[in-house]
């Protein structure tokens, strides 16, 4: 008995507690809502009050200038800028010429800053041949020779194993253009390409038919080049990246990890 | 009731994935794109043209003197080197002449200027003596006239190279090679 009395005691206990929390909990609820209401007119209240201090208040205009700064880049062809989308060979291979094998063309491929800030630059360059309007992969991009000088501050990252892109990245920070301070010659790269040469070894590649008429006893020989009628298609691209954390920001755009020697790029991988 | 609260916890749990979620990409978004890039692009094609055809005469025959005449054309469009080389029996003796061919050591007699397109060589003449004496009349005397032409490759000045002979269409007289 005296342990029913004890349950029924715990029981009464507990019946009491829970009374005792849900008392608390409606007289919690009661005290938030109550706040958020009274907080909600007193907004209400502020937000028109102040409207009537802000109709009364002289009114003072505040103006802010903000400088928009531009990152730009410009392809250079033998001096020349080319536009976004322009065209590119149009000297070559000069007028009333054919293109002949072996002839050194001269075809210099700079990048110049045309922004406002100072910037880090590389130059993608793709070739390949193109027949009837299709490219030709067959073909093969390495008898398109581009002359590719040492010492112009450029890092050659070397050429894709089907031979047909070269990426270049230049060491310097190149000036920014509207930076009257700094020489011509900081905000424009040197040619990271100067020349193009069509291999002789593409006139190695004919067959051969002759053929006789009867009646006049000419032999007529005739030679099918393989390249024949085949067009060599040179693209070229620049990009550039800011200056300020330039190592994260290559990282971002041109996927590499660089290093630097002070503001100098040393290597990339 | 009891399903209502059960269904509760789910839904918000799953609203504050997506939040989370979005947040998540909202943070990547913002430093993959955060830096300060430009590009600009080019390009261009050039046509090559490397068709040659050569149109060799057959070589008219002075009976009477023993000479052949030899003209060789470039139908073009393409510039050409050509060389000549006679074959006869050991006993003949064969002399050349004819201004804008030169016989060399190898045999072989050269025209020393390329064919341009549709441009025709010089005249040459190949003299045959040294017939055997005694012949007779209507004995044929075999002297075989074989041309070979490459075409010209220049230099990296545009300049025309030497000859790479080793790039000749070879056609003998009287047929193909």
């Amino acid at each position: 008995m005296a342990g029913e009395i004890r349950m029924d005691q715990e029981r009464s206990r507990g019946r009491v507690r829970g009374r005792d929390v849900r008392s608390r909990s409606r007289r919690g609820t009661s005290v938030l809502t109550a706040l958020a209401g009274v907080l909600a007119i007193g907004l209400l209240v502020f937000a028109s009050v102040s409207g009537v201090r802000a109709a009364l208040t002289p009114t003072a205009r505040y103006q802010s200038h903000m400088e928009m700064r531009e990152i730009g880049v410009a392809l250079v062809e033998n001096g020349n800028d080319v536009p976004n989308g322009g065209t590119l060979l149009a000297d070559i291979p000069g007028e009333g010429r054919q293109l002949q094998p072996g002839a050194a063309y001269r075809e210099e491929l700079a990048v110049r800053n045309t922004g406002d800030i100072d910037e880090y630059v590389c130059l993608r360059v793709w070739r390949y041949w193109v027949k009837d309007g299709k490219k030709q992969t067959q073909l093969d991009p390495s008898l398109i020779r581009l002359t590719m000088p040492e010492d112009t501050g450029w890092i050659c990252a070397g050429t894709g194993e089907n031979g047909e892109q070269t990426v270049f990245y230049y060491t310097k920070p190149l000036k920014s253009e509207s930076d009257s301070a700094a020489a011509a010659a900081d905000k424009v790269t040197l040619p990271a390409v100067t020349q193009l040469t069509v291999d002789g070894k593409v006139a190695q590649m004919v067959d051969q038919a002759s053929e006789k008429d009867p009646q006049t006893g000419r032999v007529t020989v005739t030679w099918t080049y393989v390249f024949d009628g085949a067009e060599i298609a040179l693209e070229a691209e620049a990009d550039a990246v800011q200056t300020h954390n330039a190592k994260d920001a290559m990282k971002s755009a041109w996927g590499i990890d660089a290093s630097f020697d002070g503001t100098t790029l040393t290597q990339v991988k | 009731m009891q399903r209502r609260e059960q269904k509760r916890p789910g839904r918000i749990r799953l609203a504050g994935a997506a939040l989370a979620a979005l947040l998540v990409i909202g943070l990547w978004a913002g430093q993959a794109f955060a830096y300060f890039t430009a590009f600009t692009s080019a390009s261009g094609r050039v046509p090559l043209h490397l068709g040659v055809q050569t149109e060799i005469e057959e070589p008219s025959v002075d009976t009477e003197n023993m000479i052949k005449h030899v003209v060789v054309s470039n139908s073009g469009p393409e510039s050409c080197w050509v060389r000549v080389k006679v074959f006869a029996p050991s006993a003949y003796q064969l002399t050349y002449e004819g201004t804008g061919w030169k016989a060399e050591s190898d045999g072989y007699v050269y025209c020393t200027q390329p064919l341009g397109d549709s441009e025709t060589s010089p005249e040459l003449l190949v003299k045959i003596s040294g017939l055997p004496e005694g012949a007779a009349e209507g004995e044929t005397a075999h002297v075989v006239v074989v041309y070979e032409s490459t075409k010209v490759q220049a230099g990296p000045d545009g300049t025309p190279l030497p000859a790479d002979w080793s790039m000749a269409a070879v056609v003998t007289e009287g047929g193909q090679d």
